[in-house]
């Protein structure tokens, strides 16, 4: 939960960096200066109608906030929500003087057990990525490089190429990489390629459908009724 | 299909009796009690939801050069940044 405060104070105790890597949902007032014609935080005024007014209270998220912040509004936070991203991935820094970072995903037990036994044979950026994992005991060479090199590791690229800037990967990028791949395989404009854009894009809309009891047209039934919730809904994710 | 769905992606039930599919039900006396610690939070998580905004600055019949900004595969770039929450 976080505590009522400003707006400048919680940005500066938490940074843009853990605040745009997270789930935050903030009860706010604000204030916007006159400078700015379009201000971008919504209040709603009864069930159909939203304004962005200048001056106002509501509910937001944090990369509303984050904006908010960036267009100079003033901004006291009266309660609110914050729940930062699990980070699946941890980013290590291989090369020091080289300023390069790589990625290492959580990796199956087998896979450390087998980089532990071989590290003496590898070298240069796998020697050092082994060393930065720990000692234990396996079986075998060949499968170590195959899973490190392989098609199961991160895709279409090695699991040991540095990568200039580090990124991290979620939860959902595989799954659309895969989307995309696929799409990708089909001609623009082709059936099969709308078919996966719309795929892809649909699940984002599976997080929120459902979560405002909205009566939507089935044409199942040929009548109107309340929309039941997705399968993926969330109000974090949709939010 | 390339896509599995690897069964329930949400627990049917939270503290084994309220689900957030299921949210009508949340907000009853029961819900509120048995949802654990779920309903401090899914008020500012829900409030905080709205749909896209779509507004029009300019009404009537312009002239001159018109742009129209269009993000190519936003959703899924906006999915694929999404994680789990610690």
């Amino acid at each position: 939960m976080v505590q009522p405060q400003t707006g400048t104070d919680f940005l500066m105790s938490l940074g843009e960096t853990k605040l745009i890597n997270s789930y935050t949902a903030l009860k706010i007032k604000f204030e916007f200066p006159s400078t700015v014609q379009y201000p971008n935080l919504p209040v709603r005024l009864d069930f159909t109608s939203i304004i962005f007014p200048s001056t106002g209270e509501t509910f937001c998220t944090g990369l509303e906030f984050l904006l908010a912040m960036r267009l100079g509004c003033k901004i006291t936070i009266l309660s609110g929500v914050y729940i930062p991203f699990r980070g699946k991935s941890k980013v290590v820094r291989v090369d020091q003087s080289r300023r390069r970072s790589m990625i290492i995903p959580v990796l199956e037990p087998k896979i450390v057990e087998l980089m532990n036994v071989y590290k003496n044979e590898l070298s240069g950026v796998e020697r050092k990525l082994c060393l930065s994992i720990g000692t234990e005991k396996s079986e075998n060479y060949q499968f170590l490089k195959n899973q490190l090199n392989g098609p199961r590791c991160n895709k279409n690229r090695s699991l040991l190429e540095p990568k200039e800037e580090a990124m991290d990967e979620t939860e959902f990028y595989g799954v659309v990489q895969e989307l995309l791949d696929e799409r990708l395989k089909h001609p623009k404009g082709s059936y099969m390629n709308l078919l996966y854009k719309f795929i892809a894009n649909a699940g984002i809309g599976q997080m929120a459908r459902g979560l405002n009891q909205k009566s939507r047209y089935d044409s199942q039934t040929n009548s109107t009724r309340i929309q039941p919730a997705g399968a993926l809904i969330s109000p974090l994710y949709a939010g | 299909m390339i896509v599995k769905g690897t069964g329930q992606y949400h627990p049917k039930t939270h503290n084994g009796l309220i689900s957030v599919r299921n949210i009508p039900k949340m907000m009853t006396p029961a819900g509120v009690e048995l949802s654990g610690d779920l309903h401090e939070y899914i008020d500012y998580f829900l409030g905080s939801y709205h749909g896209g905004r779509n507004e029009s600055y300019l009404y009537g019949i312009v002239k001159g050069k018109f742009y129209d900004y269009d993000l190519p595969g936003a959703y899924p770039t906006a999915m694929s940044l999404l994680d789990y929450p610690a």
